[in-house]
């Protein structure tokens, strides 16, 4: 088939039936190159053929049913969804929301874990107060106000000792 | 045939079924339903599975509502989903193929595996009538490579231009259209004997 033009009258005739003006292009086409028309009636043929083939066979309630499914994936799915969809939020606002909410979840999350270790430390720490129990021991012990400041000062970062510091507290003690 | 009040109508039902206006869905359903179907049953061949799976595009549709763009044009959409959902099938099929009801039975070689009642019969005169050619064609339909098929198939949708069709096949429009013309060209060679008359004359090969 050399003649682009039947080629574009083939795709048209393949979709819709040709206009008279489509038809009078045809039956130049046939007039240029007799064999057009073998080529023309062919495909027509074929499309005879496909348009026997029947429809196929449809439930009368085949609407009523894929409403009723529509309904029970509404109902299973969660109300905050439905909730979005009822306010009107295009998509993205929608999305963000979520990574908002989700963000907010991880945050108490972790507020919530850092909590209970406190708690954990302070525990472990009046166990340790507890376990002391002779008067010489207790008197031992350092002042309350330096265990308020504990927790900081164990999360400060290792640094190396004053040497010189250490050196006059040793010769303070041994007077 | 498409017209621009059409593709109007599509698409405010859709920004309708966006916003959860059943009503506008059942119109959609019902407006194509026919059509969708059609297009699974000849790629699947199976009456029961082609409505089922048909239903399924739609409660896809209804569920991806809020991903519709007036843009793209509603068939075009609602085909890609009818062809991917096609095209999932075939592959699920294809990993766990349904034992055939002429398999014989293993131990009386004469009698097959399964016997099911026929639910729908139509008497021997019906059943010559019924349509001995639309059974060639749709033989030689199914014969054809999925992607051919599906092509052709989508050709035959007034809805769609070229362009849509390759749109929905993820192709380009030359291929789209080698596509058709293969498919049509196969068709042509095994469908010969009737092309002339329509009629199948019997046994001609």
């Amino acid at each position: 088939m050399n003649n682009p033009d039947l080629g574009r009258l083939l795709d048209t005739a393949r979709r819709r039936p040709l206009t008279a003006e489509e038809e009078t292009r045809l039956h130049a086409c046939f007039a240029d190159d007799p064999s057009a028309r073998t080529i023309w009636e062919e495909e027509m043929a074929l499309n005879r053929l496909l348009d026997r083939l029947p429809d196929a066979p449809l439930s009368s309630n085949f609407t009523a049913q894929v409403l009723q499914a529509v309904e029970r994936a509404d109902a299973g799915q969660g109300t905050s969804g439905r909730t979005f969809r009822w306010l009107g939020l295009p998509r993205p606002v929608r999305q963000a929301a979520a990574a908002c909410a989700l963000l907010v979840l991880m945050g108490l999350a972790y507020w919530r874990y850092d909590s209970v270790r406190r708690e954990k430390m302070a525990l472990a720490l009046a166990e340790l107060a507890s376990g002391m129990h002779t008067p010489s021991e207790a008197v031992a012990l350092a002042p309350e106000e330096l265990w308020e400041n504990f927790d900081a000062i164990h999360r400060l970062p290792q640094t190396q000792p004053d040497e010189e510091l250490l050196a006059v507290l040793k010769e303070v003690a041994m007077k | 045939m498409s017209t621009d009040l059409e593709l109007d109508s599509d698409a405010s039902l859709m920004l309708r079924v966006k916003q959860g206006d059943r009503r506008a869905f059942e119109r959609l359903v019902d407006k194509y339903k026919q059509p969708v179907t059609n297009l699974i049953y000849r790629m699947l061949g199976d009456a029961a599975e082609a409505e089922d799976l048909a239903q399924n595009v739609f409660i896809q549709v209804y569920k991806s509502a809020d991903r519709y763009k007036v843009a793209a044009k509603f068939t075009t959409w609602l085909f890609t989903i009818a062809r991917n959902l096609c095209l999932n099938e075939i592959r699920r099929r294809s990993r766990h193929p349904a034992t055939s009801l002429d398999t014989p039975h293993p131990e009386y070689e004469d009698q097959p595996l399964h016997q099911f009642e026929d639910a729908k019969t139509f008497s021997p005169p019906d059943a010559l009538l019924h349509g001995e050619l639309e059974q060639k064609i749709q033989q030689a339909l199914g014969e054809l490579p999925d992607s051919q098929r599906i092509a052709l198939l989508l050709c035959r949708q007034e809805e769609l231009s070229y362009e849509e069709i390759a749109r929905v096949l993820g192709c380009s429009l030359s291929a789209t259209k080698s596509l058709i013309h293969r498919g049509r060209e196969t068709l042509k060679q095994k469908l010969k004997p009737y092309l002339r008359t329509g009629i199948w004359k019997g046994s001609q090969k």
